[in-house]
C-alpha cells in the first residue's frame, strides 16, 4: 500500500514536472526583440522631428491636482539640439543637445546636456515629478511619445519613474511662440500695468466655475533685484542653473472680490517671469513667495499662467491666461483686465 | 628438500605478514592522535577557543551606518541583509556571519566535548585533569553563552522556559547521522551556569595548575565570564562579586589609550592596529584569542559599514578613541572607522574579556542592584574616563541621579567597546531600538528594529538545518 | 523504487540534453546589446561647435572632453548634472584649452605626455549623494582615477571673474594631485609626517592657523592623507615661490611634506613653482 502511494506521488511529480516544461515555451525571439527596438528607434528619430512647434512634456507638481506644467520642447534631429521653452523661466540662447541612446531594456530618450529637464530633476518635488534627464522610451507614435523617467529617485529607489505621454504642441498655445508676449523685465510690458488695479476672471474648464479676482502688478522687487537673485533656487543650485536669472514681482491679490475693480488686496503672491509666463511656485528665501505663493497655488489650483495674448487699446489691458491639464486640454482660462 | 624449503619459507612470510599486520591494525588507519594522556586533552583544548566569528553582529547594531560605494561588491549580499535584518543572507561560510558563527561554535563544543568526555580517565594527575576538564568547560560554556545570545531572544526570567535557543548537544556524537531540537533559553543558560560554577570551583580548589596564559581561560577570565553572564541575566549582586573577583585577579589596570596613541605617531596605523590587542603590552585584556585573518566589513576602509553619526557625537573631541579613528573615501563619503582588530592578512586578533568591561559592569551592577552604590559606580566610571580623555575633568556626578549616571555608563560601553561585539547584546537585553538606512542622504529609514524584536534572535542558518528536518519546524518566528 | 527513480532521472536528463542541443542555434544576439548601455559615437554630420572643439582638442592634447552624459558615463549611484550647453562651450575653450592644456604642452611636455587624462568630464554644478538634498556637497568627484578627471561647478564659473578662473585652474591641479596620487601613491613616509594628528570630519571647525601651525597648508588637508597631499599641491599652485618657502620654514612638518611633493613632482617634469607663475600670467596679466 505504501509502496503504490509512494510510486503514484512519484508520478504525479512527475507530470507536474512535464506539465510545467510545456507552459515555459517563450514565444518572442531575440531577432524579434532587436527588431522591435530598430524600428522604435528609426521611428523616434522620425517622429521627433515632425513636430515643428515641438513636443510638449506636462510635469506635475505637488501643489496642484490637475493643472499641469508644460515643457515645450522643439527637436534639431539634424544637429541633436533641443529648445525648451518653459513657465518656470527664460533660458539664454535656449540650446542643449539631446541622444538616443540604446540600453539593453530599450531605447533611451537621453536630455545629454544641462537643460530644463536636467534641472526639475534636481529640484524638489513641488517643481515637477522629473527624477531623470534619460528616459525610457515606450511607445512611439505619429501624435504621441511615450517617456519614462529611467531613475525614480534617489539611488536606491527602483528602476523607472514617472511616465510622460508627449504630444504635438497645439496651435493655440501662441505662449510658446518665439513671439515675446509679455516680459515686465522691460520697461514697455509695465506700461498699464505696474501698480495699476485690475481685475482676473478665472473660468474652470470641467466645473464651468467662474472666480473673480483682484490682481495688479507690483515691481517691489526692482531696487535690489541682484540680492533676490541670489536666492533663485535654480540659480543658486549650480546643478540645476540653466535659466536666466530669476525677474520676479508681486501680483498682490484679492481672493473677496465681486466683479468690479477695487483698490484693495488681501495679499502678495511673488510671481516668476517664465516664457510668455507667470509662475508662482514657492521659493525658501522670501517669505511672502513661502506662504502668499502656498496660498494662491492653492486657491486657484494651478501653479502657473501662461499668457496667450496681450491686447493692449490705449491704455487699456486685457490679458489672455491658460493653465493647461495633463494631456494639454485647457483646464483654466483667464483674462485680466485693468478697466472694468 | 625443495618443496619442504619452499613451505617453511611460505609459513616464514606468512606469520611475518600477519603479525605485522596486528601491529597494523593498533595504529589508527590515518595515522590521527588517539587521545591518551593528559597532555593530549590539554592539546585538544587549547585548539578549541573559538575564533570571534560573532562580531558580523556590529553590522546589526546602531554603531554603523552603511556606505555602499566604500563596500567590496562581493560582501553586499552577504552584509547588506544582515544590516536590513533579513535572513536572506549569502552563505558563504568563512566571513563572518550567523552562519558561519553557528558552524564554528559547534565546531568548538565538539572538541570541549572530546575532551569533557574523556579527560578524566586519561592518564595523568588528577589535578591536571581537573584543570583540563574546567578548560573545556569554559570554553564550551562560553560557545553556548554566545550562540543562545545569538539565536535566541534575550534571556528574559518570564520567557525564557519557552524561548528557543539553540541545540545543547553535551557528549560527543556516537551515532550515525542524529538529529537534534532547540533547548530553550532557560536551559541552555542553566548549562552555561553549571559549566562556568563548576569549572571555576575546580580553578579555585586548584590554582597552581591554573592557566594563566591570556590567551586561554585563566581564573580572572572565568570570574569576568561570569560578571557578563549575571549581567545579562541582571543579577547585579553576582554581577558586582565577580567583577570584584576579576579584579582581584589582575587589580584595576585600565588601557591607557595615550600610549597607544603615542605608538600611532611613532610607528604609524600599521604597528599600531598590530600592538593594539597584544596583552603583553596591554595588561587590561584579560583574555585575548589569535586566529587566522578574519574579514569584518568594519574597521578598514573597504567593508561598507562606517561609525553612524549619532555614536561619532558621543565621542568627545578631547578623547583618545576619537584620535584612533581613521576615515575612508573622501570628504564627501563622511566615513570614518575605528582600527582595533586588524593584526594583517594572515592573523587577527580579537579580544574576549577586558577591564574596562568588567569596570563597567560593576558600576552598571552597582547603580541597578537591590542596593545601588553610585559611589563605586562613580569611582569605576572616572577610572575610566582618566586614561581616556585628554585633559581629563571629573563629571559632575554629585548632581547625577542614578538614572543619569546609568545614561554615562551606557555611553561610555557604546565608545569603549566599538567593534568589539558586545553592543548588539546591550541593544537586545536593555530592549533598544535601530534605524538603518540605505542612503545616509535620505531621509527614509528602510529597516527598523524595535525594542525586543522577533528579529533580534536571528534565524537558525540554513547550513544546520539542512539534514536536520527538526530545526525547520522549530524557526524563530518572523 | 531506487532504480525506477534513477532510471526515470537519467530519461529525464537524457532528453533535457537533447533538447537544449537543438534549440541553441538560434540565439544570437546584436553585439552592441550585449553591454547594458551601449556606446555610440555621434556621427560627424551630427557635430555642433563645441563637439568640432573637442574634436580639435582631442587631436592636439588626447584628452577627450565629455560635456554630454549618458547613462554609461555616470555612476548609478551619483548624481552629477550635465553643463548647460554655453556655459560649456566658453568653459571649454576658456580653463580647458588656454589655461590648462596649451600651457600644460608648452612648459612641460615630459609630464604633458606622461600625465594627462584621457578623459575630462564637465560637471553643470557639483557631486550629489541624492538627487535633490540641499547640502553643498561640492567636490569634483572624479578624483580617485586613473585617466580620467573632472571639474564641477561650470554653470556656476564666472568667467569674466579673474579671482574665481584662478581659484578654479588651480583646485583643477588639486584634482589632478589625487589622480596622480592614486596612479604612483604618495607613499608611507608622506603618511608618516602627520599619522594620528588627521583632524578627519572635524577639519571645517579648525582656523587655517591652526592648520599650518599643525602641518597641514590648508584645513581640508587635515581632513585625511589624501586631502594632505592634494592640498599640498594645490598650495604651492596657488602662492608664489618665495611665499611657500617663507611659510615652510615656519614648520617643521610643512617643510618636509614640500620636499616630498616637489621632488615627486620634479621627478615626472613638473616644477609646481613654474606652474603657479604659468597659470598666474595667463589669468592676470592678459
Amino acid at each position: 500500500m505504501k509502496n503504490i502511494l509512494k510510486i503514484s506521488g512519484f508520478l504525479s511529480l512527475l507530470l507536474l514536472l512535464f506539465a510545467s516544461c510545456e507552459k515555459d515555451n517563450i514565444t518572442t525571439t531575440v531577432e524579434e526583440l532587436v527588431g522591435t527596438e530598430k524600428q522604435m528607434e528609426t521611428d523616434l528619430k522620425q517622429v521627433l522631428g515632425k513636430s515643428p512647434n515641438g513636443w510638449v512634456m506636462m510635469v506635475k507638481s505637488t501643489l496642484a491636482d490637475t493643472a499641469c506644467i508644460p515643457v515645450v520642447m522643439q527637436f534639431d534631429t539634424t544637429k541633436n539640439m533641443v529648445k525648451m521653452k518653459s513657465v518656470y523661466g527664460t533660458t539664454p540662447n535656449n540650446k542643449s543637445t539631446y541622444l538616443i541612446n540604446k540600453g539593453v531594456s530599450g531605447i533611451l530618450l537621453n536630455f545629454s546636456g544641462g537643460s530644463i529637464v536636467s534641472s526639475l530633476m534636481r529640484m524638489d518635488r513641488s517643481y515637477g515629478d522629473v527624477t531623470d534627464y534619460v528616459f525610457k522610451v515606450l511607445a512611439v507614435s505619429s501624435d504621441a511619445i511615450k517617456i519614462q523617467c529611467l531613475k525614480s529617485g534617489e539611488a536606491y529607489k527602483q528602476e523607472g519613474g514617472q511616465v510622460y505621454t508627449l504630444f504635438k504642441r497645439p496651435d493655440s498655445w501662441k505662449w510658446a511662440d518665439d513671439v515675446t508676449l509679455l516680459d515686465m523685465k522691460t520697461a514697455e510690458a509695465k506700461v498699464g500695468l505696474n501698480n495699476v488695479n485690475g481685475i482676473l476672471t478665472l473660468n474652470y474648464i470641467p466645473t464651468s466655475k467662474k472666480v473673480n479676482l483682484g490682481f495688479s502688478f507690483r515691481n517691489s522687487f526692482d531696487s535690489n533685484l541682484a540680492a533676490w537673485q541670489a536666492v533663485d533656487p535654480f540659480y543658486n543650485n549650480a546643478s540645476a542653473n540653466v535659466f536666466d536669472k530669476f525677474y520676479i514681482f508681486f501680483n498682490p491679490v484679492n481672493y473677496s472680490n465681486t466683479g468690479t475693480i477695487q483698490t484693495v488686496y488681501e495679499d502678495t503672491p511673488v510671481a516668476r517671469q517664465g516664457y510668455n509666463a507667470l509662475c508662482y511656485l514657492p521659493f525658501s528665501g522670501n517669505a511672502s513667495s513661502s506662504t502668499s505663493n502656498a496660498k494662491f497655488v492653492k486657491s486657484i489650483k494651478t501653479p502657473y499662467f501662461v499668457i496667450n495674448e496681450v491686447i493692449r487699446n490705449g491704455t487699456n489691458v486685457t490679458i489672455k491666461v491658460a493653465s493647461y491639464d495633463k494631456t494639454g486640454k485647457e483646464y483654466i482660462t483667464g483674462e485680466y483686465k485693468n478697466f472694468n | 628438500m625443495k618443496k619442504y624449503l619452499f613451505s617453511v619459507f611460505i609459513f616464514l612470510i606468512c606469520t611475518a605478514t600477519l603479525s605485522s599486520c596486528k601491529k597494523f591494525l593498533n595504529e589508527p588507519f590515518d595515522n590521527r592522535l588517539e587521545l591518551k594522556n593528559i597532555e593530549d586533552y590539554a592539546g585538544v583544548v587549547k585548539k578549541s577557543y573559538p575564533t570571534r566569528f560573532d562580531l558580523f553582529n556590529e553590522v546589526l547594531t546602531d554603531n554603523f551606518k552603511l556606505v555602499p560605494n566604500l563596500m567590496q561588491d562581493a560582501w553586499k549580499p552577504l552584509y547588506i541583509p544582515i544590516y536590513m535584518f533579513k535572513d536572506d543572507y549569502q552563505h558563504t561560510l568563512g566571513y563572518t556571519s550567523p552562519a558561519t558563527a553557528y558552524s564554528h561554535f559547534y565546531n568548538k563544543i565538539y572538541m570541549a566535548n572530546l575532551v569533557i568526555d574523556g579527560v578524566l580517565s586519561s592518564q595523568g594527575g588528577t589535578a591536571e585533569k581537573d584543570a583540563v576538564l574546567a578548560e573545556a568547560l569554559l570554553v564550551r560554556s562560553y560557545c553556548y553563552f554566545i550562540l543562545t545570545n545569538l539565536f535566541g531572544m534575550h534571556y528574559n526570567p518570564a520567557t525564557s522556559g519557552t524561548d528557543l535557543a539553540v541545540p545543547l548537544i553535551l557528549e560527543v556524537n556516537k551515532e550515525n547521522r542524529p538529529s537534534y531540537s532547540r533547548s530553550t533559553v532557560k536551559e541552555v543558560y542553566d548549562q552555561v551556569e553549571a559549566d562556568l560554577y563548576k569549572a571555576i570551583e575546580i580553578y579555585e580548589k586548584n590554582p597552581a595548575v591554573v592557566p594563566t596564559n591570556p590567551y586561554r581561560f585563566s581564573l580572572g577570565a572565568a570570574y569576568a565570564f561570569a560578571t557578563r553572564l549575571n549581567l545579562y541575566k541582571s543579577d547585579f549582586a553576582k554581577t558586582v562579586l565577580y567583577a570584584d573577583k576579576a579584579i582581584g585577579q589582575k587589580g584595576r589596570v585600565l588601557r591607557t589609550l595615550k600610549t597607544d596613541y603615542d605608538v600611532l605617531l611613532k610607528s604609524g596605523w600599521e604597528f599600531f592596529a598590530q600592538q593594539f590587542n597584544d596583552p603583553s603590552a596591554h595588561p587590561n585584556i584579560i583574555m585575548a584569542v589569535q586566529s587566522e585573518y578574519v574579514h569584518h566589513p568594519f574597521g578598514n576602509n573597504w567593508g561598507g559599514f562606517y561609525l553612524a553619526p549619532e555614536v561619532l557625537t558621543q565621542i568627545a573631541n578631547n578623547d583618545y578613541r576619537r584620535s584612533i579613528a581613521s576615515n575612508a573615501g573622501t570628504v564627501i563619503d563622511n566615513a570614518t572607522f575605528i582600527i582595533k582588530n586588524n593584526t594583517g592578512w594572515q592573523t587577527s586578533r580579537y579580544v574576549y574579556f577586558n577591564m574596562e568591561e568588567v569596570l563597567l559592569n560593576r558600576a552598571e551592577g552597582n547603580l541597578r542592584g537591590t542596593a545601588p552604590n553610585p559611589a563605586n559606580a562613580v569611582l569605576d566610571l572616572e577610572e575610566l574616563r582618566k586614561v581616556r580623555l585628554i585633559n581629563y575633568t571629573a563629571l559632575n556626578t554629585g548632581a547625577m541621579s542614578n538614572a543619569e549616571l546609568l545614561t554615562e555608563v551606557y555611553k561610555e560601553r557604546r565608545v569603549e567597546f566599538l567593534t568589539e561585539g558586545l553592543r548588539w547584546y546591550d541593544i537586545k537585553r536593555l530592549g533598544l531600538s535601530v534605524a538603518h538606512k540605505m542612503d545616509q542622504n535620505s531621509s527614509v529609514i528602510d529597516a527598523t528594529l524595535l525594542p525586543n524584536d522577533k528579529r533580534s534572535a536571528l534565524q537558525i542558518p540554513v547550513n544546520a538545518r539542512v539534514g536536520n528536518p527538526v530545526l525547520e519546524n522549530q524557526l524563530n518566528p518572523r | 523504487m531506487k532504480k525506477l527513480f534513477i532510471y526515470t532521472l537519467l530519461i529525464l536528463a537524457g532528453m533535457s540534453a537533447f533538447v537544449s542541443c537543438s534549440k541553441e542555434e538560434k540565439v544570437s544576439l546584436e553585439k552592441e546589446n550585449l553591454d547594458y548601455f551601449a556606446i555610440t559615437n555621434k556621427p560627424k554630420e551630427k557635430w555642433n561647435a563645441l563637439d568640432s572643439l573637442c574634436d580639435t582638442l582631442y587631436r592636439d592634447y588626447g584628452v577627450k572632453i565629455v560635456y554630454e552624459y549618458t547613462p554609461q558615463m555616470i555612476r548609478p549611484n551619483d548624481f552629477y548634472y550635465p553643463p548647460a550647453y554655453d556655459k560649456a562651450l566658453a568653459y571649454t575653450r576658456k580653463v580647458m584649452k588656454t589655461l590648462w592644456l596649451e600651457p600644460l604642452k608648452k612648459n612641460f611636455p615630459d609630464y604633458f605626455k606622461k600625465e594627462t587624462p584621457i578623459e575630462f568630464i564637465l560637471m553643470g554644478g557639483f557631486y550629489h549623494g541624492h538627487p535633490t538634498n540641499t547640502a553643498i556637497a561640492a567636490g569634483a568627484g572624479f578624483n580617485g582615477q586613473f585617466y580620467r578627471l573632472g571639474m564641477g561647478g561650470i554653470n556656476n564659473l564666472d568667467l569674466s571673474n579673474k579671482a574665481a578662473v584662478h581659484d578654479h585652474v588651480v583646485i583643477l591641479w588639486h584634482e589632478h594631485a589625487h589622480n596622480q596620487d592614486v596612479k604612483y601613491g604618495r607613499g608611507e613616509i608622506f603618511d608618516r609626517i602627520s599619522v594620528g594628528t588627521y583632524y578627519k570630519e572635524a577639519w571645517n571647525t579648525k582656523t587655517e592657523a591652526q592648520a599650518v601651525a599643525d602641518g597641514f597648508f590648508r584645513k581640508y588637508g587635515g581632513f585625511a592623507p589624501e586631502e594632505d597631499f592634494a592640498t599640498t599641491v594645490e598650495h604651492l599652485t596657488r602662492f608664489p615661490k618665495n611665499d611657500v618657502l617663507t611659510l615652510i620654514n615656519s614648520n617643521e612638518k610643512l617643510k618636509r611634506k614640500y620636499n616630498l611633493i616637489t621632488k615627486f613632482y620634479l621627478d615626472k617634469g613638473m616644477d609646481l613653482h613654474k606652474l603657479q607663475s604659468v597659470i598666474y600670467d595667463l589669468i592676470y596679466k592678459n
